[in-house]
């Protein structure tokens, strides 16, 4: 990777970072320290489906102020090398999926505020790993060989990677854009059950006060 | 002034040991943020480490140097994290209006506010960054002298100073304004900036954090004091002088604006 291709993917991640900074985890972690989660889950909708749509308007406002106005920057202010056409199309569409996998993470760590209330230094911890392992520091490509291998098996490279190689990475053909297309939907049925499961577990658990 | 110092020091004694009970009622997350610090750190190095594994050295820096620097400036934030943590909760405390409690008490509201939080969490960093520090003092063989070890604390005290008094001045626009949390989080999020020589950002951003949002002060040019012996003289006389000039002057602000909050009418 040159500078240039450092930089662009260097920035996007960052600004991915950004968009996809709702504090779900944090925000179910208030409501449980404050007793109104009682209220919440009395309405009939349910829980995830109601986080999710609450802190929507976030990830939109986020897109609009922040996501896109960086790209048409790298793009046509610092003329980075980013691809253009039909990528665009996938990138949103990876973009879209790597938040809904990220929405599942968020969940799961701030439903553990059933158990234990606060989550502070979960979502933190959270955050850096993800941040780190997914290539959010340094781009996956600079990584040593070995680490590499091993993250190829993860599902973090799913969240800040794979969006951002469909959008600089030149030597990307359609096959392998619908493949990596492919690894994040798995990654997301894989993790968005597993909140299912841990979500239906702990709300047998939940024990509050006041309201 | 002696036994009012006394009588302020025994409170701040007090207030940390209710906030540690406090902490301890969320034990798992307390737990759980221990290690989170210990991981978040040793993530920062191992980039660090990863990144000198394709790029030998960065404008003539070398490893052990920007090692210096980033251990350097690990001790640095770390007394913005254990003794001023509160100022994240001042937008919730005034928009609430829960910040009228710190009114009620014939002390001063500036030591009351922010000593009520002590984050304990900060010791693990503060730790990393001696060890950090200290292994590349001995891998750069810089000599372990009295003077090198004085101008190590001075210069320690004054850039973190200057981070407290940047996120105190943040912290306190929002007696105007209310809601600042996003200007909170974007000072914060320039601490990633200290941890680098400035010398490798364009002209523009240089002049940026040395005059306009002084983040170099915090560890670069402190940390260039041990790595590149010019002109290191004056430095050191600026340095205690700008860290004391800023926190004055973020007091001030805050303190004005405190003046200001009439509550919320709950």
């Amino acid at each position: 990777m040159n500078f240039e291709e450092t930089f662009t993917y260097l920035s996007l991640a960052t600004v991915v970072f950004g968009l996809f900074q709702t504090w779900i985890d944090w925000d179910i972690s208030q409501l449980m320290i404050n007793g109104d989660i009682s209220i919440v889950l009395t309405k009939p909708v349910d829980f995830q489906i109601y986080m999710f749509f609450k802190r929507l308007p976030w990830v939109i406002l986020n897109f609009f102020t922040i996501t896109f106005p960086t790209v048409i920057l790298l793009i046509f202010v610092f003329h980075m090398p980013i691809n253009k056409g039909i990528n665009i199309f996938f990138f949103f569409i990876s973009i879209v999926i790597s938040y809904l996998i990220y929405f599942s993470i968020d969940f799961i760590v701030g439903v553990t505020a059933f158990y234990t209330e606060s989550i502070w230094g979960l979502s933190m911890t959270k955050d850096a790993i993800i941040l780190f392992l997914s290539g959010g520091v340094i781009p996956l490509p600079l990584f040593p060989e070995n680490l590499r291998r091993v993250l190829e098996f993860l599902p973090f490279k799913t969240i800040y990677h794979m969006p951002i190689e469909i959008l600089i990475n030149k030597n990307l053909n359609i096959e392998n854009i619908i493949y990596s297309l492919a690894v994040q939907i798995f990654w997301f049925l894989v993790i968005f059950s597993l909140s299912r499961f841990y979500y239906r577990h702990a709300e047998t658990l939940i024990k509050m006060n006041g309201g | 002034m002696w036994k009012k110092f006394n009588y302020y020091l025994k409170l701040y004694y007090l207030f940390v040991i209710q906030d540690i009970k406090s902490k301890m009622q969320y034990r798992i997350d307390f737990y759980i943020s221990s290690i989170g610090m210990i991981v978040g750190n040793l993530l920062g190095i191992l980039s660090l480490s990863i990144l000198f594994k394709s790029i030998p050295n960065i404008l003539g820096w070398t490893y052990y140097e920007l090692l210096f620097i980033y251990g350097f400036s690990l001790i640095v934030l770390s007394p913005l994290q254990l003794f001023f943590d509160n100022l994240w909760n001042l937008p919730t405390y005034l928009i609430t209006g829960d910040f009228i409690k710190y009114y009620l008490k014939p002390i001063n509201i500036f030591f009351y506010y922010f000593a009520e939080i002590f984050d304990i969490k900060g010791i693990s960093q503060l730790l990393i960054g001696i060890f950090t520090l200290f292994y590349s003092w001995k891998k750069l063989q810089i000599e372990l002298s009295i003077i090198n070890i004085g101008i190590l604390i001075v210069s320690i005290i004054s850039g973190s100073l200057v981070m407290i008094s940047l996120m105190v001045i943040a912290s306190s626009v929002a007696f105007w304004v209310l809601n600042v949390t996003p200007l909170l989080n974007f000072i914060f999020r320039l601490r990633e900036y200290t941890k680098y020589p400035i010398d490798i950002f364009d002209p523009f951003l240089r002049f940026i954090f040395s005059f306009v949002i002084p983040i170099a002060f915090v560890a670069y040019y402190p940390s260039k004091i041990f790595l590149r012996h010019s002109n290191n003289n004056l430095l050191v006389l600026i340095l205690p002088f700008i860290g004391i000039s800023l926190f004055l002057i973020a007091y001030k602000i805050w303190t004005k604006g405190a003046k200001r909050y009439t509550g919320t009418g709950v």
